[in-house]
């Protein structure tokens, strides 16, 4: 019984100091996270797994969604919808898609990088490997860092489309919930839902390193 | 006149076993630990996909999140420096069979619904080693079980730093 006791005595004392490791090693970190912060807080309920083998659907051709008038036109010959439940699901949440096809003609704007600002929702290691040209970046999970950079612009924006890798990713969700919170008009903001897998299918340049590195591919 | 004692008990007394032993669970947890915990959302968001932690309390799957791979990495470098191996071993045994426990689960889950054979599966599972085939991630956790009760059940000390922290015993004497 005297060993059970000291072993038992053994794990309590390695289980206090591995936890306080723990928990000085996230406060020291840069990459430590917020014990307190509700990160998913717009997706309560709301899983997407990304990596479980089942069969995965194509995506339904998206709906070309009007932001100006409110409403999902079908879409032209050759173009692709935002999948209408992918539009539900922002509408939810008080956010609107929008499609490729209207993603590009802002991206091809002259007025690009002014009166439309495109927010890459991804972190530093996916942004650097790859994003739309002239794209801001926050990362939803520090976004302190990226928020004062970034709202100036989102501010004065007639447009902010918020885009992340594609797919089953719900952090350009999360990064557009967070721009609203911090003031910028519901109105103006779009998740582009196909993202940098769709950009880049779709032909379209992707700068590498910092924004306005002028590196394109 | 004494009995000799059993190949076991010889084979503990060498200290070999047990040392083996702490360098592969050590080492093992020391690895994943450190990939998780150089990213730590991605962590995040794979304990999230269990569906086995209420997103009402943040507080909880963040701190799995922020704190289980560096009391991994604690963990492990305890065992390798052969310091308080029961109380660790312990630990690290409750951890596996949680762990074992929610893979489980969720694979089953998975196998329920049809699409996939049970050693078909595979997921990333959070472990710290990418996508894996299930059924070799649950015989790789047995084997990682086995070994830590191994060391909770040693009797050696050998290469140890402190192998039993409340203990007066050298570095070097086989704890009786």
């Amino acid at each position: 019984m005297r060993v059970v006791g000291r072993v038992i005595a053994e794990f309590v004392v390695v289980t206090v100091v591995c936890l306080a490791v723990g928990l000085a090693a996230n406060a020291a970190s840069s990459r430590g996270l917020k014990l307190s912060e509700d990160y998913f807080r717009t997706a309560r309920g709301r899983v997407v797994v990304r990596s479980e083998t089942k069969p995965t659907a194509d995506p339904a051709p998206p709906a070309v969604a009007d932001p100006v008038n409110g409403t999902t036109e079908p879409a032209a010959d050759g173009a692709a919808p935002v999948a209408d439940g992918v539009e539900q699901r922002l509408a939810l949440h008080g956010l609107q898609a929008i499609s490729h096809e209207e993603t590009v003609q802002l991206f091809e704007d002259p007025a690009y990088g002014i009166d439309y600002v495109f927010v890459d929702a991804r972190n530093d290691r996916r942004y650097a490997e790859g994003h739309v040209p002239g794209a801001f970046q926050v990362d939803h999970y520090y976004r302190d860092r990226y928020m004062d950079q970034v709202l100036p612009f989102c501010m004065g924006a007639l447009k902010v489309v918020v885009y992340c890798s594609g797919g089953d990713c719900e952090d350009s969700e999360f990064v557009a919930r967070g721009l609203i919170e911090y003031g910028v008009d519901p109105g103006k903001i779009f998740v582009y839902p196909g993202g940098m897998e769709q950009w880049r299918g779709g032909g379209m340049p992707v700068e590498t390193g910092g924004r306005g590195s002028g590196i394109i591919r | 006149m004494t009995e000799s004692p059993g190949l076991l008990r010889r084979l503990d007394a060498s200290g070999a076993p047990l040392l083996i032993a702490r360098l592969v669970v050590g080492g093992l947890f020391i690895k994943m630990g450190w990939v998780k915990a150089a990213d730590p959302v991605e962590f995040l968001k794979l304990i999230r996909e269990y569906r086995m932690v209420d997103e009402g309390s943040p507080w909880l799957m963040n701190s799995l999140a922020a704190v289980l791979p560096w009391a991994e990495i604690a963990g492990g470098v305890l065992l390798i420096a052969g310091v308080a191996l029961r109380g660790t071993a312990l630990l690290f045994l409750l951890m596996l069979i949680g762990f074992t426990g929610a893979i489980l689960i969720r694979a089953l889950g998975i196998f329920h619904e049809g699409t996939s054979a049970f050693c078909g599966i595979r997921f990333d599972c959070g472990c710290g080693s990418g996508e894996v085939l299930i059924c070799n991630k649950l015989l790789e956790n047995v084997g990682l079980t086995l070994l830590s009760l191994l060391i909770v059940f040693s009797r050696s000390r050998r290469f140890c730093l402190r192998g039993d922290l409340f203990a007066r015993q050298g570095p070097t004497m086989a704890a009786s």
